[in-house]
């Protein structure tokens, strides 16, 4: 079954066979995406036929499709579904090409989007919004998302400027710094929690992360940072390649490590950001989802970025299909199933490829 | 090729190079040798751009390391690291293509030019065959050489050595010694290496430099260097130096019998 | 302030998080506030009484120091007369105001064995026994009913037997029947009224920060809805306070959306103007309403205000009820 993904061969050496490898698992992996994205609007709380479903879809794109079904069904399928069905795959794909590319510059398969402050500094923006006197809405200009980014970026920020030693960051101090930020962050939550306990339901329900409150406008909230992210991410395949050298290697190769490392840094950190503002703090997928795509396409970062982002926003919108439906009217979070579902998945896929030895 | 003129380099304020001067011409093998912590490695990232020089002056083919961009340096100056980490999981072709990242730069992608680039450096130390293989699967000799020839598709005219055979047994020493040492007489490249077998050394080098208290204080053929008295003063170890039986080069051996008061250290 | 609910499924949640972190209690300290009190009129004493663990509790005497970490006993409290023998609340306790401004606070989220101990209290009631809190007390030596309202009661009468419970533990016992008599009697006026009703399909709002939280009817706020013959949108078996998908509640099209976290920002303009919503008959007809979330989700005397002032919500056409006492409808959408 996973033939088109085994390792490919170098016959005739020349840079075309290089470059083909990346074709089949993209093309694979994209197809993946459109096929569960567009299974997963079929499915739902509420009883809609997949034909109604589809005619909908195709209303709204334009085509010429006479209308026959209830005004609910189609803000069901349109304003509930399909959002929630892009923006779980938007963040989906950002945290898991965030995850590589922290993982990638890290040297460290335990590192996650969340490591140097992202996720509590979101959480300290988001709470302290959320226990402000300020109205929370759903609708535009809502400021909880606003104050989630702030929160990340001052966060990252913040660890950032802790670990740097003179012109240069090393990784350890980072990762330190990255942790206290967060300890501190993840403390002040809690105190706000404890303070103001009226709140502490609204600030844990959106700490705990999801998509029901998913909305076209979150949709076009994250897109730009989805897709700059990945756009700017992509073509560094190769230089994150270069880094699993030592960083002496790295430098003695003509890169410019730190640059390239915070860099790299900046962009994930800002996608992750985003993400984490539009759809709270979703764990898992920013870690596991690499392995995935490490285990079964191999660790070239070339095919690791758009493969784990691609597995990414597959695994997050089948977790949040689940989430949602699995006990109509209920949704439970998001999260739980993130971690039900991709650790046995990982465990087995880590078990049957014995690539384990890439962890060697 | 390379020249280095009284550079002064080191960590923290704390200065290992204090006025190293050192000059390595085409073709020519030199091996810099010194006990541990004289600096070795450190000159050897302070030539390799990775540490700030803090004084002096170091000539790559002619043109001031501070000069160059550090695609520039890459382009003229490869380093084989010592025991070398290999990240799992890519194939010996791929770990070779990475050295071509001083011409393919940040985000772009090899060309023909490149992957001809790399299959004549592998063909050159004998990776060709495996060059598909993941590198975990390769033994350790030939994963060294499989390090050299990333550094020779570096397409480099200085070539540096930094104890790349410190985790082989015997026979895979001085193999990749011996093709380095070759292939940088072959291709025309300053080889400078840093070694601690002084026997490896003399077998392989045109000249032995002595790197001693941040200086070198002695350079000169294998024949010249490699002087029981001076071996003595820098080691602090009485030594014999006999020449090798076929080749005439000079053999170091550690002479137990005087074990100790030479040193000056009582047991 | 206090939203008991609230409070339950927030405790739920957290354990889903991972959040580190020390509490802390400033609320400790000076006794400063003992008031000295009488001991009310009715009761006898010792008497002993069940709680929700299991265990019995006996009082010898009528308590003159009691700690009220609840604010829906604090309102049975003051309502049957034994205020005076309060000393300290629960900090979200807001009503009646005399409670409001009692110097001594203390957290039911956050127990404290601590703070609690050191008012000295010679009774603590309780509705939740969080971080082992009622072992503690009892290990402290402190007489602890734990009267669990908050978790346990799904039904105004329950509410009605808290009460009688806390008279008995007062010597208020009399005041007691008489408050639940009077309470009784209206909640039967307006049941009766309503039973031959066509009553409205609702959707009760608790929060929606991070998912759409509600009541089911299993839930003491979901008994509201049934005893004025409407039908919530959450069904019976889906649980107590269900965390419903968006396109459930779009789908399942309430006639009459109640909003218990309008004080939060979710008033009847934002909740109209949500995406989708306009096709939720509520929505549409202008049937969504603020309501305020203290008297609807804590379990004391002003639920049955609660219940009439919803009675006038659901069935605007029914005359007889605009006199209810409207002690929370701040907005209603034209």
């Amino acid at each position: 079954m996973l033939g088109v993904l085994r390792r490919p061969r170098l016959s005739g050496v020349d840079a075309a066979s290089l470059r083909r490898p990346l074709l089949g698992p993209f093309a694979f992996g994209l197809g993946g995406v459109a096929l569960i994205g567009v299974f997963s609007l079929l499915w739902g709380a509420a009883d809609i036929p997949p034909m109604t479903v589809v005619r909908i879809l195709l209303y709204h794109l334009g085509l010429p499709v006479e209308v026959d079904w209830p005004r609910s069904w189609d803000a069901i399928v349109w304003e509930v579904r399909v959002p929630r069905m892009l923006l779980a795959g938007l963040v989906g794909a950002t945290l898991a090409y965030s995850g590589t590319t922290y993982q990638g510059v890290f040297r460290n398969p335990l590192a996650d989007p969340y490591l140097i402050g992202v996720a509590a500094g979101a959480g300290l923006g988001a709470a302290l919004v959320i226990v402000s006197p300020l109205p929370y809405t759903l609708g535009p200009l809502s400021p909880v998302p606003a104050a989630a980014f702030l929160g990340a970026m001052t966060a990252v920020t913040i660890t950032y400027l802790l670990a740097r030693v003179g012109p240069v960051v090393p990784t350890v101090t980072l990762i330190l710094a990255g942790t206290a930020v967060s300890s501190v962050g993840t403390a002040a939550v809690s105190y706000l929690m404890l303070i103001d306990d009226n709140r502490a339901l609204s600030l844990l329900s959106w700490l705990l992360g999801g998509f029901n409150t998913a909305s076209w406008e979150r949709v076009w909230l994250l897109v730009p940072y989805a897709l700059l992210g990945g756009l700017v991410l992509l073509p560094f395949g190769r230089a994150l390649n270069v880094l699993q050298l030592s960083e002496d290697q790295a430098r003695q190769l003509g890169v410019n490590v730190e640059a390239l490392k915070v860099g790299l840094l900046v962009v994930a950190s800002l996608a992750t950001a985003a993400a984490v503002a539009v759809s709270g703090i979703i764990g898992f997928v920013g870690l596991v989802v690499p392995h995935i795509a490490r285990l079964l396409w191999g660790p070239d970062y070339r095919r690791l970025l758009p493969m784990s982002a691609l597995v990414g926003a597959s695994f997050m919108i089948l977790a949040d299909l689940v989430a949602r439906s699995i006990a109509p009217p209920h949704e439970i979070p998001v999260g739980i199933v993130t971690a039900f579902a991709g650790a046995p998945f990982f465990l087995y896929l880590l078990r049957r490829q014995r690539r384990a030895s890439l962890y060697a | 090729m390379l020249s280095v003129r009284d550079v002064w380099a080191g960590y923290e304020g704390r200065s290992v190079l204090r006025g190293v001067d050192l000059k390595v011409g085409a073709g020519e093998v030199v091996a810099l040798v010194g006990p541990n912590g004289c600096g070795k490695t450190t000159l050897l990232r302070a030539v390799s751009g990775v540490l700030r020089i803090e004084r002096g002056d170091v000539r790559l083919a002619g043109d001031e390391l501070r000069s160059l961009s550090s695609r520039e340096r890459a382009q003229r100056l490869a380093v084989v690291p010592q025991g070398a980490a290999l990240p799992p999981g890519f194939s010996a072709l791929e770990q070779v293509l990475l050295g071509r990242t001083p011409y393919v730069g940040l985000i772009g992608s090899e060309g023909p030019d490149d992957i001809a680039a790399a299959r004549k450096a592998m063909l050159l130390t004998d990776c060709w065959p495996f060059a598909e293989r993941p590198v975990e699967e390769l033994s350790g000799g030939e994963r060294q050489r499989v390090v050299l020839a990333r550094a020779l598709a570096q397409e480099p005219r200085i070539l540096l050595l930094d104890e790349p055979t410190a985790h082989l047994d015997l026979a895979h020493q001085v193999r990749t010694f011996q093709l380095a040492a070759q292939l940088g007489r072959d291709l025309g490249l300053a080889v400078l290496a840093a070694v601690h077998d002084l026997t490896l050394a003399s077998l392989f080098a045109d000249r032995i430099a002595f790197l001693e208290g941040g200086r070198i204080t002695l350079e000169g053929t294998p024949q010249e260097a490699l002087r029981p008295e001076t071996i003595e003063r820098v080691y602090g170890l009485p030594v014999a130096v006999m020449a090798h039986p076929t080749t005439g080069r000079p053999v170091v051996l550690p002479d137990i019998s005087r074990n100790g008061h030479a040193a000056g250290t009582p047991l | 302030m206090m939203r008991s609910i609230r409070q339950i499924l927030a405790a739920s949640l957290l354990g889903l998080l991972v959040l580190g972190g020390a509490c802390d209690d400033d609320n400790s300290g000076d006794t400063g506030g003992g008031t000295p009190a009488t001991p009310g009129a009715s009761g006898e004493f010792p008497v002993t009484l069940e709680r929700a663990d299991g265990k019995d509790l006996t009082l010898e005497a009528a308590p003159q120091r009691i700690a009220a970490l609840s604010p829906g006993h604090v309102e049975m409290l003051f309502a049957i007369g034994a205020g005076d023998q309060v000393i300290a609340v629960e900090q979200n306790a807001d009503y009646p105001p005399e409670a409001a401004a009692m110097e001594i606070k203390l957290s039911a989220f956050e127990p404290s064995a601590e703070a609690i101990a050191a008012v000295d209290p010679d009774l603590v009631i309780i509705s939740n026994d969080l971080d082992g809190i009622v072992a503690a007390l009892d290990n402290l030596g402190i007489p602890v009913l734990f009267d669990d309202i908050d978790t346990r009661i799904t039904t105004i009468e329950e509410v009605f037997e808290s009460i009688e419970e806390m008279g008995r533990a007062t010597g208020h016992a009399d005041e007691a029947e008489t408050l639940v008599d009077g309470l009784q009697e209206r909640v039967d006026a307006v049941v009766e009224d309503a039973a031959g009703l066509d009553g409205p399909t609702i959707y009760h709002e608790l929060d929606v920060t991070g998912g759409f939280f509600s009541v089911g009817p299993e839930s003491f706020v979901g008994d509201l809805y049934s005893k004025l013959n409407a039908e919530n949108i959450v069904e019976a078996g889906e649980g107590a306070y269900p965390s419903l998908t968006q396109e459930a509640i779009i789908d399942r099209d309430p006639e009459v959306i109640l909003l218990a976290d309008a004080e939060f920002g979710q008033t009847p303009e934002v909740v109209s103007a949500r995406p989708g919503w306009e096709a939720i008959a509520a929505v549409t007809n202008g049937r969504v309403y603020a309501i305020d979330a203290d008297i609807y989700s804590r379990p004391g005397p002003r639920i049955v205000d609660a219940l009439e002032e919803l009675a006038g919500l659901l069935y605007p056409d029914e005359s007889s009820w605009r006199e209810a006492p409207c002690s929370a409808c701040f907005a209603a959408p034209a």
